[in-house]
């Protein structure tokens, strides 16, 4: 049988399925706890996501921010000791400042939990941050070898992240992270903390990064970190994913500082329908509904595949053509025919209001 | 001057690629009629939207189809106020609109061409589904446009199924196809947000050679929406391609949603009431550093990648369990509040032991708890 469409989309779809294998670390529990609008979980509401984050094939989880305070401390063994009770398929990781405090908090969860931890380091680069803090170069480089040297001595396995690496000189970048790898961390990650990538942008940045990981000689792997501040957050990280970095991060919801971070359930879902992933994507609305539930978001209604009108067909020409092709026995080119994304892949159905709107 | 490096800057580029900006034509009205939880105002206020889209520049108005009667009076209705505005509607099947009017026709319609031909302002030919069309299809439907009939077409990717690459392929296809006919078409874009990707792909259809995007305020539209009017000027302006005033954004914003009673999510880029809002420390400090120095560009910039002030917002910061002294110190400062290390602790106590952003009446109760003289 011909295909029901031509796709234009091709071949970038299939030059993205080519490339090695994507990792996803989930952002909800730490970045997106930083939403403005969010409610701080408790504990068992927050064990709920992270299995569901598993349920989803997510690799790895930011749990919090330990120096953020007991709270943050207790909830983040909690789950890291989850993960290591129930043999959960997923890497655990807290965040911190590139301060020893900051370094020897995470060191403490990991210890108190009884499983080695990954810790997400950062430190700002860009050169507005470095002149509203009063920062020199030669003095962000000893912070960063103080840093990593104790995370690295703590046992822990390092990720170097530039905060605002998209609008930060390259000079400074490679500086930065050269020190990074040189004492021991062994994946960095390249962040639009401001949410001022666009995906050329993207390209640029993750080629540039390429080589310089290339020039220290050490394998060290690469991640993409984007927001949401001018709505190109997906096509940024699919970019990133194009442009070759090994792992991606998102939220569920998209719940992050500001307006937020990529969505999970959207990068999941464009990657599955690039054909790069095949993961099953039919808890995804469950994972979106315990987000939406227990950090009190708002889920709007025309979120692209959760969202309770996302295939919702209200208008009278678009219901007469669905009709037609039901009619017809043609199941699978009726739930396409108005929605790039089938409602079936996600585990949900194609909705025919009652009311038609024209 | 530049004072961060910028990434998205091609440094290779010619300044003469940058392409003009596109027209675009807003869908608000008719967008506002497929979205199920809304309810259309009156006449009047429906005309009030349509006046404030005209303050940010938006000037060429999809109102919808024109066998609705509330369009045929609301077109009536803008051009007796002088709103100078373009308005277009959708034209039914049958006859051509009598009005001098300008059309959209959905190759749909069996009888397109004929009726394009009897239309009597401009119109352009809707390739409805285009993303889904094969090269073949297309080449056969463009070779059926009559010469000097239409001003362009619309590549309307109504499943929201493109990708950026896939929009500029298209795009370019179209362009070639009409060449080899001969046919100086503009070619618009019409893109939905059923996978998330509306807004880049516009971006990618006009740097392709699309002439005109389409869009709705805040996304509206049927099932995920269209490309969303606000972000598309943002993402404009931003590249230098747009030198309109949006300072007006905010109040535009404002207005729209209330005529159209809308409840809008706080996590909308740009107008979203989270968009330029932080409860974080480390944010908070870097903030509160741009403002003690007096430099407003930088405070603007430090923590977005949105200048809020060029879109009519302020930078926001507030107190929560991720705050640090500076938040206090910050919202202190803003509300005129004298501060003390007590009160300082105080405020951050609270806030750690809450499990979300403390509101003003929590933390005045606490300021007058502390320093009763403040109240």
């Amino acid at each position: 049988m011909p295909p029901l469409s031509y796709d234009w989309n091709q071949p970038e779809e299939a030059l993205l399925g080519c490339r090695p294998a994507i990792e996803f670390q989930d952002e909800t529990l730490r970045d997106g706890l930083q939403c403005p609008s969010v409610t701080d979980p408790p504990p068992e509401a927050k064990l709920e996501i992270l299995h569901l984050m598993v349920a989803l094939g997510i690799h790895g989880a930011d749990l919090g921010l330990p120096a953020a305070g007991p709270r943050a401390v207790a909830d983040s063994v909690t789950l890291v000791r989850e993960i290591r009770e129930q043999r959960l398929p997923i890497r655990p990781s807290c965040a911190g400042r590139t301060l020893p405090g900051d370094v020897d908090a995470i060191a403490e969860v990991a210890q108190a939990a009884g499983m080695r931890l990954e810790a997400d380091l950062f430190l700002g680069s860009s050169p507005l941050r470095q002149s509203a803090e009063g920062w020199t170069l030669d003095g962000q480089l000893k912070v960063v070898e103080t840093a990593v040297r104790h995370g690295v001595m703590r046992e822990l396995d390092v990720m170097f992240v530039t905060e605002d690496t998209i609008r930060s000189a390259p000079e400074d970048l490679r500086r930065l992270y050269t020190v990074a790898i040189e004492c021991g961390a062994r994946r960095l990650c390249l962040c639009d903390t401001v949410g001022h990538a666009t995906p050329d942008g993207v390209r640029r940045l993750v080629a540039f990064m390429k080589s310089v990981v290339r020039d220290s000689g050490e394998t060290v792997a690469l991640d993409w970190h984007g927001h949401r501040d001018r709505g190109l957050d997906l096509a940024c990280s699919l970019a990133a994913v194009e442009a070759g970095v090994d792992r991606v991060h998102g939220t569920a919801l998209g719940i992050g500082e500001r307006v937020g971070n990529t969505p999970m359930e959207q990068l999941l879902l464009n990657l599955r329908l690039a054909g790069v992933i095949d993961n099953d994507l039919g808890r995804l609305p469950d994972y979106v509904e315990a987000v939406h539930t227990h950090c009190q978001v708002p889920l709007p209604p025309n979120w692209p595949a959760v969202g309770r009108d996302s295939f919702r067909v209200v208008s009278a020409d678009r219901q007469r053509l669905i009709h037609d092709a039901l009619e017809r026995g043609r199941l699978e080119a009726a739930e396409t025919l108005f929605s790039g994304v089938p409602s079936s892949l996600v585990g949900r159905c194609l909705q025919v209001s009652k009311e038609p709107r024209s | 001057m530049n004072v961060f490096h910028d990434w998205n800057l091609d440094p290779a580029a010619s300044p003469l690629a940058v392409r003009p900006a596109p027209r675009l034509v807003d869908h608000t009205l008719s967008c506002a009629r497929l979205t199920p939880a809304l309810e259309l105002p009156g006449a009047e206020q429906q005309l009030a939207l349509l006046a404030a889209l005209r303050r940010l520049g938006l000037k060429h108005l999809c109102l919808g189809s024109w066998c609705d009667g509330q369009v045929r009076r609301l077109a009536e209705g803008c051009a007796e106020l002088q709103l100078q505005l373009q308005c277009w509607v959708e034209a039914p099947p049958g006859p051509a609109p009598p009005a001098q009017l300008s059309c959209y026709f959905s190759h749909r319609q069996k009888s397109w061409f004929e009726s394009i031909k009897e239309a009597s302002g401009e119109c352009v030919l809707v390739i409805q589904d285009a993303t889904r069309r094969t090269p073949a299809e297309l080449v056969e439907l463009l070779g059926k446009v009559p010469q000097g009939a239409v001003r362009g077409v619309c590549l309307s990717d109504d499943g929201g199924r493109a990708t950026p690459a896939g929009a500029a392929g298209l795009v370019r296809f179209v362009q070639q196809a009409l060449a080899r006919y001969d046919l100086p078409l503009e070619v618009e874009w019409s893109g939905r947000n059923d996978r998330g990707l509306a807004l880049a792909s516009s971006l990618a259809a006009w740097q392709a050679g699309a002439s005109t995007l389409h869009c709705a305020f805040f996304g509206l539209g049927e099932g995920c929406g269209l490309t969303a009017t606000e972000v598309l000027l943002a993402n404009l302006a931003l590249a230098g391609v747009l030198s309109d005033d949006l300072t007006a954004m905010a109040s535009v914003s404002a207005e729209i949603t209330g005529l159209l009673q809308l409840d809008l999510p706080g996590n909308l880029p740009v107008v979203g009431h989270d968009a330029f809002r932080t409860g974080t420390g480390v944010h908070a400090s870097a903030l509160m550093k741009a403002r003690q120095k007096g430099d407003h560009h930088l405070l603007d910039l430090v923590y977005s990648g949105v200048p809020a002030t060029a879109f009519g917002y302020t930078q926001l910061v507030e107190i929560g369990p991720m705050a640090g002294a500076s938040n206090v110190h910050y919202w202190l400062h803003s509300n005129g509040v004298e501060g003390n290390p007590e009160l300082v602790a105080a405020l951050l106590a609270l806030a750690k032991q809450s499990p979300r952003m403390l509101t003003e009446e929590q933390l005045w109760s606490a300021v007058r708890a502390h320093q009763p003289q403040q109240a």
